[in-house]
């Protein structure tokens, strides 16, 4: 019954109103259905240094140890001053026609984002065709607290939005016109 | 006559209430807390908290329950009533960013850690009031008390050390360094051992809370996130985030027996109460999993809302 009442009290005085920004690891998950089997999408993508030859944005993805755990690619992308970004193969399931990576040494002038996580998925349909999932795991630019707008989740969130809807959306027309 | 029959009534209610085994996971995504019966395998209830809650703290008895809202800087107190029904009793505002929550032994402390103003916020449970603010190291995570209620020990991320302070007197006893990037923290009475996961090193530090010292360091797999034993200290149990896996070490050897592939990002974990399963949040796939400490098997998968964590003492009673 005390317990009772000094909730009640709380609630009372209780009032939360100033903004503030705390450290929260965002999450996206973006998707594409290709009309082609498994093993005819796993095969494009497979290879962890194939991201070049689906990604209309990335130019060279040469991978220091193909497909085994701790390879590392160096991403070479389509813009001024051939920006390049790193990235360290974590996990590869063959079977399961998935690989999971991280970024290492994030520029945030190139990909607003730290601590970034991605794992790529080809499933069944159970159609016939193909589901592509390409998830991530990051956080912002700036961890610090209000960062400038483009430091900000949005920003992280938007940027890895149109990495993955690109990527994907060239896969399925690579895809669908073999 | 009529308050004795109320009591009874109460008191039965009250039982029935207590006798189910509850597991608050914070849903990240969706600013709430699912209640699961462990019994049931069923989230019962969805109570909405803060902005994106992370840290969860049940406390003693399991009647209050506090969730730390990072990104509305604030604290979130449930109360569960004698009919086992949740409702939030509060919302205050504890410094810049809270994550790492505990509830003192007897239930009348609620230590926050701050992540951006590097302290320990001391809350009164009762009133939530503020009692006292500790200057611990960078980007406080983890915490836990040992079962005396004597020492308070916060796992310092930046900092790569682990604070040890006496409860009695509120001053930092010790500042111990352990692996890189310190976070998930337990309390493992066999020894006693304190079990740290260092994030950046991927390994765990086995520290002995009375010497103040880091006694092994265990090599696991990447990004180690939070670690539960069970309560004979045969088995523990190694979230790692990164590598989507759950490392079982023996409690005496401190080898690794297996690796299991239970779900994305593994992070909060428990042993249940009846020692038979171990209990993870995984946050990448929204769901909530049970493993049979014997077989080493997933036994159930739950659905829960997106981004679940459950980082902190999750269980009740």
């Amino acid at each position: 019954m005390k317990l009772a009442c000094s909730f009640a009290a709380i609630v009372a005085l209780s009032v939360v109103t100033a903004e503030g920004h705390g450290p929260t690891r965002q999450k996206l998950v973006e998707t594409v259905d290709i009309n082609r089997p498994v093993d005819k999408v796993w095969t494009i993508i497979k290879d962890f240094d194939a991201l070049a030859k689906w990604h209309p944005v990335i130019a060279s993805s040469p991978a220091t140890k193909g497909n085994e755990v701790g390879s590392v690619r160096t991403l070479t992308l389509k813009a001024a001053g051939d920006p390049q970004l790193q990235e360290e193969l974590l996990s590869y399931d063959e079977a399961g026609h998935a690989y999971h990576y991280e970024m290492k040494d994030h520029d945030p002038k190139i990909l607003p984002v730290a601590n970034y996580t991605s794992w790529i998925t080809v499933k069944d349909d159970g159609k016939g065709g193909a589901e592509v999932e390409w998830k991530g795991a990051y956080y912002r630019g700036d961890q610090r607290n209000d960062p400038a707008p483009e430091l900000n989740d949005d920003a992280a969130n938007a940027a890895v939005k149109g990495v993955y809807r690109s990527g994907l959306d060239n896969l399925k027309k690579i895809a669908e016109s073999q | 006559m009529r308050t004795a029959l109320a009591a009874l009534v109460i008191g039965a209610a009250l039982s029935a209430a207590q006798a189910e085994t509850l597991a608050y996971v914070t849903e990240q995504g969706v600013d709430s807390v699912a209640v699961v019966d462990l019994d049931d395998w069923r989230v019962v209830e969805q109570i909405t908290v803060g902005r994106k809650p992370a840290g969860v703290a049940v406390a003693p008895g399991g009647e209050r329950i506090f969730v730390s809202n990072p990104e509305s800087a604030s604290v979130s107190a449930i109360s569960r009533g004698p009919d086992g029904r949740h409702s939030v009793a509060a919302e205050v505002k504890v410094g810049l960013g809270p994550l790492g929550i505990a509830v003192d032994r007897s239930g009348k402390l609620v230590f926050v850690a701050d992540w951006y103003t590097d302290d320990v916020h001391v809350l009164d449970a009762a009133s939530l009031k503020q009692l006292r603010v500790l200057k611990v190291g960078r980007s406080p995570s983890g915490i836990t008390t040992s079962p005396d209620n004597q020492r308070l020990f916060v796992a310092n991320r930046e900092s790569d050390t682990l604070s040890v302070i006496d409860l009695t007197n509120w001053e930092t006893l010790a500042t111990i360094p352990v692996g890189k990037a310190p976070f998930g923290l337990f309390y493992d009475e066999n020894g006693p051992r304190l079990w740290v996961a260092n994030v950046q090193s991927s390994d765990v530090s086995v520290v002995d809370p009375v010497g103040m010292k880091e006694i092994r360091r265990v090599k696991v797999r990447t990004f180690p996130y939070g670690v539960a034993v069970t309560k004979d200290g045969a088995r523990a149990f190694v979230t790692n985030q990164h590598d989507d896996s759950i490392s079982v070490l023996d409690g005496r050897t401190y080898e690794t027996l297996a690796t299991l592939k239970v779900g994305d990002y593994p992070e909060g974990i428990l042993v249940a109460p009846d020692q038979r399963h171990v209990l993870v949040a995984c946050w990448m796939d929204d769901v909530f999993v049970s493993i049979d400490v014997t077989t080493l098997k997933t036994d159930a998968r739950l659905a829960v809302g997106a981004g679940p964590r459950a980082f902190g003492q999750f269980l009740a009673p």
